[in-house]
């Protein structure tokens, strides 16, 4: 108890108010919004096919469409874009992982078939993604 | 503007632009939170609030961040105009409230809020991404932090030493 009425003595000799308080504290808990507001992350606009780290293909997610892709020892997976999604709807790959992953269509989400050495993953589809926080 | 209140602004933004490069040159004081700083800056911007007329803390604010831009580098300087700009405003709205209701360490320490709201809020406008705002509550809390400092700082300030004193008095006497 000793230690809430020293801190409130504290702060009534350097003269702060109630109001004070009321407001930081409520900017300190609307500074948590942000977390609601943008934390799904945010959609990417394009996806790039990767063959042993090589881009073969890049997709643009506004656009649906099925492309298969075919390599020359008869590995094939079907892709699929549909509303912003991705996904690989069929393969000839033993485990099948890639086509149970699903859609995927957030920046940084990746579908892998380790199996063929293929990726794909979601990318935000502008130039600097990196962003140089120097303030 | 008699010759006295001009030497007098030209001090304060001297004063500001050498502490703003000094603190450029520190290294940074929490490693877990890139981005954070004290701010001395604005211990000389929140003087500047309560012995200056409203239209020469604006001018003194511009003159400080471009002046400090002169030394620091023009990158940075669209992140600190949003930052000064956006903390000044909502130090000036903090102001109306008035001397019952408000004290100068919580107009400070919302100058310090808002410096890094800007920051973040241009830097997620250039990125093109809202993922930098995540940053925000993290950063809040050591601008609140900083910001409750630099008005205890303030108000020492003003209370020992005697020119600032002087001004604070003339200019803003309710708040004594």
């Amino acid at each position: 108890m000793n230690f809430f009425k020293n801190t409130i003595i504290f702060l009534k000799t350097i003269k702060t108010k109630p109001l004070d308080f009321v407001i930081v504290f409520v900017l300190f808990l609307a500074s948590f919004s942000t977390i609601f507001l943008f934390a799904t992350g945010s959609t990417g606009a394009k996806a790039e096919l990767r063959i042993s780290g090589k881009v073969i293909k890049t997709f643009d997610l506004k656009k649906n469409q099925t492309w298969t892709y075919r390599a020359k020892d008869g590995d094939y997976n079907k892709i699929e874009v549909k509303n912003g999604e991705i996904a690989v709807v069929e393969a000839n790959c033993k485990d099948q992982i890639d086509v149970q992953r699903g859609f995927i269509s957030k920046t940084g989400e990746t579908i892998v078939c380790l199996p063929h050495n293929l990726v794909i993953e979601v990318m935000s589809g502008q130039k600097d993604e990196q962003v140089d926080y120097k303030v | 503007m008699n010759i006295k209140e001009y030497v007098y602004v030209s001090l304060l933004t001297a004063a500001a632009v050498v502490m703003g490069i000094i603190e450029s040159t520190l290294p940074p004081f929490f490693a877990f939170a890139p981005g954070a700083k004290v701010g001395l800056a604005n211990l000389v911007m929140i003087i500047a609030v309560f012995t200056l007329k409203w239209q020469q803390v604006w001018v003194m604010q511009i003159l400080r961040l471009l002046i400090t831009a002169l030394f620091t580098g023009f990158s940075v300087l669209l992140y600190s105009f949003a930052g000064g700009i956006l903390s000044l405003l909502a130090m000036y709205l903090m102001k109306q409230f008035g001397p019952k209701l408000v004290s100068l360490i919580g107009i400070s320490t919302v100058g310090g809020f808002f410096h890094n709201f800007g920051q973040l809020a241009m830097a997620s406008l250039l990125a093109k991404t809202t993922s930098v705002m995540l940053y925000l509550p993290w950063l809040a809390f050591f601008g609140i932090l900083a910001g409750f400092a630099i008005g205890i700082a303030g108000n020492q300030l003003i209370s020992r030493v005697k020119p600032i004193q002087e001004l604070f008095i003339k200019e803003s006497k309710q708040w004594t």
